[in-house]
């Protein structure tokens, strides 16, 4: 008999909890938690404690999948690859390098990003390549990086716990990240203040001092007008202000605009409640910010980020610890994954492909020409291969065809693809539509480094071998650019990947695989390899220098309800589910908790229309229709609905819009306008 | 020093027939003779004699020899012979190496040929170290006439008492609240049916008199490190909430409404006693005996000494004063709050069945907690508080209070304090229902569970 335990990362949301996979006989046997680690201390939720239970799921992938006459058919690893590069090549020269485009994953490790990047830029010679942190945080990164000069969480998880006030907007924390959720409970449970802002009534709501039911959409205004309330009573930090910031005075024109019953009549909160929140918060020590896709996936989503970072500037509270602006990340690596520039505009550690200095480095170390034009972002991608630009993919790891909005559309222009390749464990939605599969491994079958949300990079450990010829996504995209005659991806382990990245990241200067697995805590900026990495940033001075204030105007989201379509729908997960539901939908005990999706409405709205709990009702867009149970409940305000995206026979991603933020090109996934009726009738 | 002007010196010992008679010492002497660096080889019948001596010491000063090889008995026998012997020449005394030809060689087989053989390995291997061998000094460093003694049972007690009386300081280290060990809980004493007690106890008390003995009960040794007279030991001592200073040995605490503390009445002695903080309740029922029995100095120094000094204050100075432990609030709250305190608590829970997958004595192969019937699938918080109940008392009649429930909530929620509320009040007391006994009451609740809200609404499809 031989027992091992794996030190190893959650392979869910972006906490970055540690736990110990217990190998029986090279085989998993279950799950021990970390009580070591600093971030789950031995806790871990229902996702968590079943993170193991996928991975010898049946219907992994186990072989290499070519597709002939419209079935799959088994195929050789070589057969595979020689058909990937020949019709890569293809496409290539007949359509230009632009004619490829590459969706990168945040599921996949750091090294293995970076490698696909490398693939795309060095190998194919196009920026055209981008993750889900699109469709997540790109707001944030473009928000962020503009105020501040950094487009990440300013702070640590543990600093929550000490917090004064907590302002949350637009996060489940205690649903989707339940280990920052119990932090802010534990900054609750010290004394600290809580404010909550939601459309939807979430569990982390119930605990708040002031929770705050806003229309959503209508962020940019109720920002606005917070600040609006802390100027006028005094509450802002002045010396903050005229010493480490720049654009005050545009800006605080602008915010005299909206007063608290401008904002109560836009965002239907009370301006009573808004004055109070605005006053807790204005009067705190130390507070923080906290916000997921509640502001990020609209149509002005960075304008909701830059408003975050404005009140916080305002109030003087970045640049210490626990205060700060801090974007959850959802996925276990979507930090890394934009760490490590699988981004269109972005080389690794945001070095922008524009920038000269930082092309001719990367063109150096891989001895080869890199091209400067931006590439396409994930939902333009979509939109070029609908049109016939874009005639080749290679999808890593993610699953267009649920998670973006608007999937009928994306299911039209993958198929109008001229080749498709998808590399991921499962047969997904996406990988159903490819021409060839390539069967990766999981979590627990690779090595690499994760990226938590709080910038602090992980080791992922192997536990067991690769299941039957499934391999690791970082010896694919080796040996495939191998076969493309590239001579830049001889690589044995990870490690030499790591050692790469921290040569061309400046941010990743410091990070190896020798400290990491020491127990060194490692959060970027980590410049050297004596530099003991970064809790919290712009301490002494912002990234870009002074902080920028942006004088930001409200704007309605793209889709407002209307006669036709007189319901606003609003989308987001479960507890109990992953996102496209590829890993958690295929763990019985997360898929005997909830199964299958469902529409929450208000009884009022319910009561209107005739709908009783658990009836079967169509919900119609101007893009498409599902059919789903109601489920009644106080959570949402009357004219709003929530469906969760999780579901691929009631995808709420067929109703959802693909109208982008400009800046950011981030779909508006939350608000869209919906119309609803009981089954059988128009 | 270069291997040049090395001089080595074999000296075959044939002690007596002892070596002599199965190890041929002519063939290894001329073996030895033709060795790198060896300048002159000898046997002789006892080199240990006197002279056998001399003739070492004539060779290093006519030969000028630097080293020396003597192949003999043990070094244990004669090292620190034939060391002197160098050091009475003026050579150092580690210039010297020793082969063991007798104890590892010619007493151990009567096949002579092999012997031979292994007596000249044996004293190539020597001769080549000792080439190699640097002077060395002795010298002498300052040591701690101190002592450690861990356990203090009868061995260790007068282990301590010995290094004592002879004028040297002991530490004596016990994990358990008392010495004693073993024979304390002994009646007779083998062979001769002594009482125990008689032969203990009093060596008991003159550890704790002696001004020599410094007496660590309930204390462990975590490390060690260091050499001979310069240990370095860390001690850890574990809490006992009892201030021995004070403690006057009364026992009152132990009669107090603690079942732990009722296991040590009348039979261990009560004035080492000491709560044990993995199962108090911090009620405080030990203090307030003790304040009794000790008006001006209560020995019982846990946190429930703060709860009682608490109460009596007047609630306007409560305030920012000295903080409650979460079992004293809940214990001073009336019911409508208590309610309200665990409909809080248990709202937080992200039903992530961490309690129920890490509890030690959780055995059942169908989990209730996953009966839709009791339950409803993919709810948070779960169902209050029949979720959290059901837990609860699934295990309060085997639980250990290992705390591990709580440990691993992620919510934090004190799910140990349950278990401890659940053990401080009988059950009867809690839902005026004794399960096995009261049948007609046992149909109410399953006819009650059956037409539930939580069972009508059934599982989410």
């Amino acid at each position: 008999m031989n027992y091992d335990t794996i030190l190893t990362v959650c392979p869910f949301c972006g906490c970055g909890c540690q736990f110990y996979l217990e190998v029986l006989n090279k085989e998993i046997a279950g799950l021990i938690p970390c009580k070591t680690d600093e971030i789950s201390e031995g806790k871990l939720c229902i996702k968590g404690r079943n993170a193991h239970k996928f991975v010898y799921h049946g219907e992994r992938l186990k072989t290499p999948l070519i597709k002939r006459n419209g079935r799959f058919e088994q195929a050789s690893w070589q057969a595979a690859l020689d058909i990937i590069s020949q019709k890569l090549n293809e496409s290539k020269q007949r359509f230009g390098p632009d004619s490829i485009a590459f969706l990168s994953s945040a599921k996949c490790t750091n090294e293995e990003n970076f490698l696909l990047m490398k693939f795309a830029r060095a190998v194919l010679g196009t920026n055209n390549i981008d993750n889900c942190a699109r469709l997540c945080h790109s707001p944030t990164v473009a928000g962020l990086s503009s105020s501040f000069g950094s487009g990440a969480m300013t702070n640590s998880i543990p600093e929550l716990e000490n917090a004064d006030c907590i302002l949350v907007i637009g996060s489940n924390a205690i649903e989707q990240h339940p280990l920052i959720g119990s932090r802010i409970l534990e900054a609750r449970d010290n004394g600290a203040k809580l404010i909550v802002v939601d459309p939807r009534r979430t569990p982390l709501a119930n605990f708040a001092d002031v929770y705050l039911q806003i229309r959503p959409g209508s962020d940019v205004c109720l920002l606005n007008g917070f600040m609006n309330i802390l100027t006028t009573e005094g509450l802002m930090d002045k010396e903050f202000i005229s010493q480490r910031t720049e654009g005050y005075e545009g800006f605080k024109q602008k915010i005299e605009e909206y007063t608290p019953d401008k904002v109560q009549k836009v965002s239907g909160v009370s301006s009573g409640d808004l004055q109070r929140a605005a006053r807790i918060y204005g009067e705190a020590e130390k507070a923080s910010i906290v916000y997921c896709m509640g502001l990020t996936q609209h149509t002005a989503g960075t304008d909701n980020v830059r408003s975050c970072a404005n009140l916080a500037m305002l109030t003087g509270n970045v640049g210490r610890e626990s205060t700060g602006v801090n974007p959850l990340r959802g996925q276990n690596n979507v930090q890394g994954a934009c760490d490590m520039g699988a981004l269109p505009n972005v080389y690794a550690g945001y070095q922008a492909v524009l920038d000269k200095v930082a092309k001719e480095r990367f063109e150096a170390a891989w001895e080869t020409s890199l091209t400067e034009k931006p590439g396409l972002t994930v939902v333009e991608m979509i939109d070029a291969a609908y049109e016939g630009f874009v005639k080749a993919m290679y999808i890593m790891g993610e699953n267009p065809a649920l998670s973006d909005p608007d999937i009928s559309h994306v299911h039209e222009a993958l198929s109008a693809l001229d080749f498709l390749v998808v590399q991921d464990i499962f047969m997904s939605e996406t990988a159903q539509q490819a021409s060839v599969v390539l069967p990766a491994t999981s979590f627990a079958e690779k090595e690499g480094t994760f990226t938590a949300t709080d910038r602090r990079v992980l080791r992922l450990r192997k536990a067991i071998e690769p299941l039957g010829d499934s391999k690791p996504d970082w010896v694919i995209i080796s040996q495939l650019a191998q076969s493309m005659g590239s001579n830049q991806f001889n690589y044995t382990s990870p490690k030499e990947i790591m050692e790469e990245i921290a040569k061309l990241t400046p941010i990743y200067g410091g990070i190896s695989y020798e400290r990491l697995d020491k127990g060194k805590v490692l959060a970027w900026p980590c410049l050297t390899k004596d530099h003991s990495g970064t809790r919290f940033l712009h301490e002494e001075a912002f990234t870009r220098g002074k902080g920028r204030f942006f004088a930001i105007d409200f704007k309605e989201p793209a889709e407002m309800p209307d006669t036709e379509f007189p319901f606003t729908l609003t989308t987001g997960r479960l507890m109990f589910h992953y996102h496209t539901g590829t890993m958690t939908r295929k763990i019985p005990s997360l898929n005997s908790e909830v199964s299958a999706g469902f529409m929450e409405i208000s009884p009022q709205d319910a009561k209107r229309l005739g709908v009783g709990d658990r009836e079967k009702v169509v919900v119609r867009s101007r893009r498409g229709e599902i059919q789903i149970s109601a489920s009644i409940t106080e959570k949402v305000a009357p004219g709003v609905v929530f469906i969760p995206f999780h579901f691929a026979e009631s995808a709420a991603n067929v109703l959802t819009s693909r109208t982008l933020d400009l800046e950011a090109k981030i779909p508006e996934l939350k608000v869209c306008a919906v119309n609803i009726s009981k089954r059988g009738k128009p | 020093m270069s291997q040049t002007e090395v001089k080595v010196g074999v000296y075959i010992c044939q002690c007596g027939i002892n070596i002599a008679a199965t190890v041929d010492v002519e063939v290894v002497r001329a073996f030895a003779s033709t060795l790198d660096n060896v300048v002159v080889a000898r046997h002789y019948q006892f080199m240990c004699s006197e002279p056998g001596q001399e003739m070492i010491k004539k060779d290093i000063r006519e030969l000028g020899l630097n080293r020396v090889v003597v192949a003999s008995c043990s070094p244990r026998m004669h090292e620190v012979t034939f060391q002197g012997v160098l050091a009475d020449t003026g050579l150092n005394p580690y210039y010297f190496d020793m082969a063991n030809i007798r104890e590892h060689c010619s007493w151990i087989t009567s096949d002579s040929a092999k012997a031979t053989e292994k007596a000249k390995r044996l004293i190539r291997a020597a001769v080549a170290r000792v080439v190699w061998q640097e002077p060395l000094v002795a010298r002498e460093v300052p040591v701690k006439p101190e002592a450690l003694v861990v356990g203090g049972g009868i061995a260790g007690i007068q282990a301590a008492l010995t290094i004592a009386d002879a004028g040297f300081h002991v530490y004596l280290v016990e994990r358990e609240p008392s010495i004693g060990g073993r024979m304390a809980q002994l009646d007779k004493t083998f062979p001769t049916l002594d009482c125990s007690a008689c032969i203990l106890t009093p060596k008991m008390v003159s550890v704790g008199r002696h001004p020599n003995i410094s007496l660590l009960s309930y204390s462990e040794v975590v490390d060690v490190s260091g050499y001979v007279g310069n240990f370095k030991v860390k001690v850890r001592k574990k809490p006992r909430y009892v201030d021995l200073g004070t403690c006057n040995g009364c026992g009152l605490c132990a009669e107090s409404d603690l079942t732990e503390l009722k296991e040590a009445k009348g039979e261990l002695w009560v004035d080492r006693i000491k709560i044990d903080e993995s199962k108090c309740s911090q009620c405080g029922d030990c203090v307030q005996a003790c304040l009794e029995e000790n008006k001006e100095n209560q020995g019982v120094t846990n946190i429930a000494v703060e709860r009682r000094q608490f109460a009596e204050l007047p609630p306007e100075e409560r305030e920012g004063n000295l903080p409650e432990t979460l079992m004293q609030q809940i214990v001073l709250m009336d019911s409508k709050s208590r309610l309200e305190f665990w409909q809080r608590e248990l709202s937080k829970c992200i039903k992530c069945y961490g309690c129920r997958d890490v509890c030690p004595i959780c055995i059942c192969d169908e989990c209730e907690l996953e009966n839709p019937e009791w339950i409803s699938p993919g709810e948070i918080p779960p169902n209050f508080p029949l979720f959290h109940l059901i837990r609860a008392y699934h295990v309060a009649d085997y639980c250990i209070g290992c705390g591990e429930c709580e440990a691993t909530c992620p919510m934090s929620i004190p799910l140990r304090t349950i278990q401890s509320l659940i053990h401080r009040q009988p059950r009867e007391v809690i839902f005026e229902y004794i399960p096995g006994l009261d049948v007609p009451m046992k149909e109410k609740l399953i006819k009650q569970a059956k037409e539930s809200p939580v069972n009508k609404r059934g599982v989410r499809v």
